[in-house]
C-alpha cells in the first residue's frame, strides 16, 4: 500500500494512492458510481468506481459497497472488488449520541476499510482504527450537509480518525460547489452521486452559485454529462490550487455559492483551529489573498495573531513606538511609501530606539523586524480606505498588547483616519492631520519632527545593539521565548540586514536570517542549543543518515513542529543534523513515505553546503 | 448503554399524558366508512379503532418505531361497561356496512388488552356481517381464540408482519416478533378455516428506498406463502410521538415515494399467486407526512392505487401517467444505497426544475 503525497495545503493533499490490489489512483479520488452508469460508460480519465453489484470494468479501482447490516448486499464472493466498504449498522446522526449501544465503527473483513458514524461524539474517545485500515468512510455524511456545525464537527472527528496516513471518504456529498471546501477539510475521496441526483431533478450544477441551476438552453438531455464535466473541471482546479498552495483562496470563493458552506467554513475556523494548526505551514512562497471576512479567521492569519499575543516581545531598549500604514508592495520596506518614510526619518537621532510597527488587515500588526516572514510579506488586501470594525479591533488589541509588553516612552501614529483607538488616545501623538496623505510633505515633516524629539529624549541605543535585539525578537517569534534565550545566550550579530547572522562567542555561526523567508535557519551548533532547550527535535531510527530524513525513519518528534519549521534531527542523545520539516509532527509520526526533514547540515559532513543528500560527500 | 428498546421505552414516558386523560374510554377512538372488495364486489365497510387498555408490546417494550396508535391509549383501561358502550356506539354507526373491521391500539385477541367478555359482545353485535376483521399481534393468536370469533368463513384476522427480514423486524421496526412467530399465528388462523389479512410496511426507518422496496416484496411473498388472502402494503407515514416522527423532523428519514408503492404492487402482481390479493391504501398518500411524489402527480397516482385496490386489476397501475419526478425516484434507488446511510435531502422530491 502506497500513499504518495505530492503537495499539501494544510489538510488538503494531492498525490496518489495504491492499495494491495488495483491500479494507482490520483488524489483526490473521484468515484464514479455504478449502476447509474453501465460498464461501457466510463469516461476518459475515470480512475475509480463505486458499485454494489459489480463486477467493475478493468483498469480502474473498483470499490464495492455492502450496504447496511439491516439488509446487507447479497451475492458472490466479490473478488472483483479491490476495496470493500463493510455493511454498517444504521445510526442516524440525530440519534448517534443517544443510541450508544451501537458501535460507531465497522471494519471490513480484510481490514482495509472502516466505516465511522462520526456524528457520535464517542468516536473521539474510541481507540484508533487498526493499522491495516487504509480508508475511513464517513457514514450519513449526506444527511449532515445543511447542518453546518454538526457536519463540520463530524467531518473533523472522521478526519482525526483517518489522520494523515489514511484516506477519508465522504460519500454522497460532493458537488463542484463544495469540492474545494471538502478538500480543505482533508477529504481525499468523493463520488459523483450528487451529479446524478441534481441532473435527475433537472438541475445543472454550477460551481459559482447554488440557486441558479436552470440547464443551458437545448442541453436538457445531457445534464448528467454536463454536471460530471463540471465536476472534473473543478477536481482538476482543486488539484492545481493545492499544488500552488492557494486552496484557501478558492475555498473562500466557492463557499459563497451556498449559505451552509460559509457557515461550515466559519465553524472550522473558529472551533477546529487546533486540528488545522499542526498541518499549517509556517512559511509559504505563495501569496495570501485576504479578500473576504473569512480571511480574517483563516488559520495562517489567526496563528500570526496568536503568536504575537502569546510570545511577542518588542526588541529590548526600544522607547519610541511608531505606527505606520501598510503598503501594497511586500515586504513593506521595499515599497515607495516606506522608502519615503525611511528617508524622512534618516536624520532622526538615536534612530535605533524607534520601533516601527505596521498596522494592517488581516494581520492586525506587523513589527518591522518580522516583515519578511510569512504571511506578512505575502498577503494582499483590497484597499478601500476604510476598515471593518473587526479589523480595527484586531489592530487595537495588538497595539495594546505590544505597548503592554514593550517599554515605550512615546507612541507616534502616522496612520490615516478611521482608527478611533488611536485618535481618542491622548498618549498617542499624531503626525497626520485630517485629509493628509502619508507621503504629504507636511505629514512627513511632522513625522520626522515628532520622532526626532521623542528619540532624542530617550536613552541612547546603538544600531549594533538594536540589530541583536531585532534578531532576538525574530527568534522569540519563531521558536518561543525559552529557545530564543538559549540561542542568543552569549551570541553576537554579524552581517547586514536582512541577512543577519548569529554567532557564538567563539565565532561559530549558530543561525542566519534567510532573507527570502525572513526566518532564522539553524547551523549544527544552533541546532544543539535548540535541542538542549527541548524543542524542535525529531528523533530518528538507528541508521546512518545521508541526505534527507524520510518519515519512515522518524521514531518520535517534539509536539507541534509545523511544516517548514526548523527541525533538529536527533539519534539517541546525539544531534545528527538540522533541516526544514516538510511535514508536521503528526504526519511525520503517522506517515511511512515522504520527506520528513529536508536536511541542511549533517554532523561530520563539514559545512553541508545546501542540499546535503546526493553530492560527493558520501565517501567519508 | 442505551439501545433501541431503551430509547423507545424512554420516549414512551414522554408521550402526551394530558391527551390520554382527555380521552373518553367509553367512545371509540375513530370510526369511518370505506369501500372494500368482497368476493369481486365493492361493498360498504365500517372500520373503527376501539379504545383499549393499550398494546402489550408498547407497554412492555416501548412499541414499534412507526406506530402512533399507542398515543390513542387512554390513561386507564376502559371498564367492561365502557367497552360495551363503545360496542353499542359501533353498532349504531354500522349503517349498511357488510364488512366490519375492528382495530385497537394493539391486539383484539390479547385477553389482557380486550377482556374476553367484550370480544364476545363484539362478535354477537356483528354476527350478521359478511366479514368481520379483527386485528392482533401474532403472539396473542391461538386456534382457541380464533374459534371465539364465530363462523370462520366470515372471519378475518389481521396480523402485522411488517417485514419478513428478522433483522429489519428487530433493528428497524422493533416489532418484538420474528417471521416464524407470524407463520405460526397464520397457520393457527388458516387451520381454523378463517382468513388471514397481513400488513406489510414500506420503508420503516433506517432503510433506503431501494432496500425498502425489496424488503416489502420479500414480506408480501412470505405473507402469501403463509396463506394470507389479503396483503395490505402500508407505506410508513409520520405519526406523532414515534421514532419515525423524530427522524422525519430531523430530516433523516422521508416517507416512501408513491412510485415505490406502485413498484411493489406491480412486481408482486407477478410473483404472488392469485389466491392472495395485494393492495395498498396509503395513509396520508400524497401528503408530506405520507407516501408522496413531487406534488404534481400525487393525485393521479393515489387514485390509481385506490382503483387497483378495489378492482384487483394490475392494469390500473399501468395507467399511471408518467411524470418528470420518476427519474428522480429512479436515481434515488440507484444511488442512495451507495451513500452509507439513508438520506432525506430537504426538498429533493418536491423541488425539481421540471
Amino acid at each position: 500500500m502506497v500513499l504518495e503525497i505530492k503537495a499539501r495545503d494544510v489538510l488538503a493533499r494531492t498525490g496518489s494512492w495504491k492499495g494491495p490490489s488495483g491500479p494507482e489512483v490520483r488524489l483526490p479520488i473521484l468515484l464514479r458510481t455504478l449502476p447509474s452508469i453501465s460498464r461501457g460508460e466510463l469516461d476518459e480519465g475515470d480512475e475509480a468506481i463505486l458499485t454494489a453489484t459489480g463486477p467493475g470494468p478493468d483498469g480502474v479501482l473498483v470499490v464495492r459497497d455492502l450496504g447496511s447490516t439491516l439488509r446487507p448486499v447479497k451475492g458472490d464472493g466479490g473478488d472483483w472488488a479491490h476495496l470493500v466498504i463493510p455493511a454498517e449498522e444504521p445510526l442516524p446522526p440525530s440519534l448517534a449520541d443517544e443510541l450508544d449501544s451501537i458501535a460507531p465503527t465497522t471494519v471490513s473483513e480484510d481490514g482495509l476499510v472502516e466505516v465511522v458514524h462520526a456524528a457520535a461524539s464517542r468516536v473521539a474517545d474510541d481507540p484508533p482504527p487498526p493499522g491495516s485500515v487504509q480508508w475511513v468512510v464517513m457514514a450519513s455524511a449526506a444527511s449532515l450537509v445543511g447542518r453546518p456545525p454538526w457536519f463540520i464537527d463530524a467531518v473533523m472527528r472522521a478526519k482525526e480518525r483517518a489522520g494523515p496516513g489514511r484516506l477519508l471518504y465522504l460519500p454522497g456529498v460532493a458537488t463542484p460547489r463544495n469540492l474545494a471546501l471538502l478538500s480543505y477539510l482533508g477529504v481525499d475521496v468523493v463520488d459523483d452521486v450528487q451529479c446524478h441526483l441534481e441532473a435527475a431533478r433537472g438541475r445543472r450544477i454550477r460551481p459559482e452559485l447554488g440557486h441558479v441551476h436552470r440547464p443551458d438552453a437545448g442541453t436538457d438531455g445531457d445534464l448528467v454529462a454536463r454536471n460530471l464535466s463540471t465536476m472534473r473541471d473543478e477536481l482538476a482546479l482543486v488539484r492545481e490550487v493545492v499544488e500552488h498552495e492557494a486552496l484557501r483562496e478558492l475555498v473562500e470563493v466557492r463557499v459563497r455559492s451556498e449559505p451552509w458552506q460559509v457557515a461550515a467554513l466559519r465553524r472550522v475556523d473558529r472551533q477546529h483551529r487546533s486540528r488545522l494548526l499542526p498541518y499549517c505551514p509556517v512559511h509559504r512562497d505563495a501569496p495570501l489573498l485576504a479578500l473576504s471576512r473569512e480571511s480574517l479567521e483563516r488559520i495562517e492569519v489567526t496563528s500570526w495573531v496568536e503568536a504575537l499575543l502569546e510570545r511577542y516581545e518588542p526588541p529590548a531598549n526600544t522607547r519610541v513606538l511608531l505606527l505606520l500604514p501598510c503598503s501594497a508592495r511586500k515586504p513593506y520596506g521595499n515599497s515607495r511609501t516606506h522608502r519615503r518614510i525611511a528617508e524622512a526619518l534618516s536624520s532622526v537621532p538615536n534612530r535605533a530606539t524607534v520601533h516601527e510597527v505596521i498596522l494592517t488587515s488581516p494581520l492586525g500588526a506587523v513589527p518591522r523586524e518580522l516583515e519578511r516572514t510569512y504571511p506578512a510579506a505575502h498577503y494582499d488586501i483590497p484597499v478601500s480606505g476604510d476598515w471593518f470594525p473587526d479589523e480595527v479591533e484586531r489592530m487595537r488589541s495588538l497595539v495594546e498588547h505590544i505597548r503592554t509588553v514593550g517599554t515605550y516612552d512615546a507612541v507616534i501614529s502616522h496612520m490615516g483616519p478611521g482608527l478611533p483607538f488611536l485618535e481618542e488616545d491622548g498618549s498617542v501623538s499624531r503626525s497626520r492631520t485630517g485629509g493628509e496623505g502619508a507621503l504629504d510633505n507636511g505629514a512627513l515633516g511632522q513625522l520626522a519632527s515628532l520622532v526626532s524629539q521623542a528619540a532624542s529624549d530617550a536613552l541612547r541605543t546603538s544600531r549594533w545593539e538594536r540589530q541583536r535585539e531585532d534578531l532576538a525578537s525574530l527568534a522569540r517569534f519563531q521558536f518561543g521565548r525559552d529557545v530564543a534565550k538559549a540561542l542568543l545566550e552569549g551570541g553576537q550579530v554579524a552581517g547586514r540586514p536582512p541577512g543577519l547572522r548569529l554567532k557564538g562567542p567563539d565565532g561559530d555561526q549558530r543561525a542566519m536570517v534567510v532573507p527570502a523567508r525572513g526566518r532564522l535557519s539553524l547551523t549544527l551548533s544552533g541546532a544543539e542549543l535548540v535541542a538542549a532547550a527541548g524543542h524542535h527535535r525529531v528523533w530518528m531510527d538507528d541508521f546512518e543518515l545521508r541526505g534527507d530524513l524520510f518519515a519512515v525513519g522518524v521514531t518520535d518528534a517534539d509536539p507541534l513542529i509545523r511544516p517548514e519549521d526548523e527541525a533538529v534531527v536527533v539519534r539517541g542523545d546525539l544531534v545528527v543534523g538540522v533541516g526544514v520539516a516538510r511535514m508536521g509532527t503528526t504526519e511525520m509520526l503517522a506517515a511511512n513515505r515522504g520527506t520528513a526533514v529536508a536536511m541542511r547540515h549533517h554532523r561530520g559532513r563539514g559545512r553541508g553546503g545546501g542540499g546535503g543528500g546526493g553530492g560527493g560527500g558520501g565517501k567519508a | 448503554m442505551t439501545d433501541l428498546e431503551d430509547w423507545l421505552v424512554e420516549q414512551r414516558s414522554r408521550r402526551g399524558v394530558g391527551k390520554a386523560k382527555r380521552m373518553d374510554p367509553s367512545v371509540p377512538a375513530a370510526v369511518w366508512h370505506e369501500e372494500e372488495l368482497l368476493d369481486g364486489e365493492v361493498v360498504d365497510t365500517m372500520a373503527a379503532v376501539v379504545r383499549t387498555g393499550g398494546c402489550s408490546h408498547d407497554r412492555d417494550h416501548g412499541g414499534c418505531t412507526m406506530c402512533g396508535y399507542a398515543s390513542e391509549t387512554p390513561h386507564r383501561p376502559p371498564t367492561v361497561d365502557e367497552y360495551l358502550s363503545q360496542v353499542r356506539a359501533l353498532a349504531a354507526r354500522r349503517g349498511d356496512a357488510r364488512w366490519v373491521k375492528l382495530y385497537t391500539s394493539g391486539s383484539m385477541l390479547d385477553p389482557d388488552e380486550v377482556p374476553p367478555v367484550v370480544l364476545e359482545a363484539i362478535v354477537e353485535a356483528f354476527d350478521d356481517v359478511d366479514m368481520l376483521t379483527v386485528e392482533s399481534r401474532a403472539e396473542h393468536i391461538t386456534a382457541e381464540r380464533v374459534r371465539t370469533l364465530g363462523d370462520p368463513s366470515r372471519t378475518e384476522v389481521a396480523i402485522g408482519l411488517e417485514s419478513a427480514c428478522d433483522r429489519v423486524l428487530d433493528g428497524s421496526v422493533h416489532k418484538g416478533m420474528d417471521l416464524a412467530a407470524f407463520q405460526r399465528a397464520a397457520a393457527e388462523v388458516t387451520g381454523e378455516g378463517a382468513s388471514v389479512r397481513t400488513y406489510v410496511l414500506l420503508k420503516p426507518p433506517f432503510l433506503t428506498e431501494a432496500e425498502a422496496i425489496d424488503d416489502s416484496i420479500e414480506a408480501i411473498e412470505a405473507a402469501a406463502s403463509a396463506g394470507s388472502s389479503v396483503v395490505s402494503l402500508n407505506p410508513v407515514n409520520v405519526q406523532t410521538f414515534t421514532l419515525v416522527d423524530r427522524l422525519h423532523h430531523m430530516r433523516e428519514w422521508e416517507p416512501p415515494w408513491l412510485w415505490s408503492v406502485v413498484e411493489v404492487l406491480r412486481r408482486t402482481a407477478g410473483s404472488v399467486p392469485s389466491t392472495t390479493r395485494v393492495i395498498s391504501a396509503p395513509t396520508a398518500g400524497g401528503k408530506v407526512r405520507g407516501a408522496h411524489n413531487c406534488g404534481r402527480c400525487d393525485g393521479d397516482v393515489v387514485r390509481a392505487i385506490e382503483f387497483h385496490r378495489l378492482s384487483n386489476d394490475p392494469e390500473e397501475l399501468d395507467a399511471v401517467p408518467d411524470c418528470g419526478c420518476r427519474p428522480m425516484w429512479r436515481s434515488q434507488l440507484d444511488l442512495e444505497g451507495l451513500m452509507q446511510g439513508p438520506f432525506a435531502p430537504f426538498g429533493y422530491r418536491r423541488s425539481s426544475v421540471r
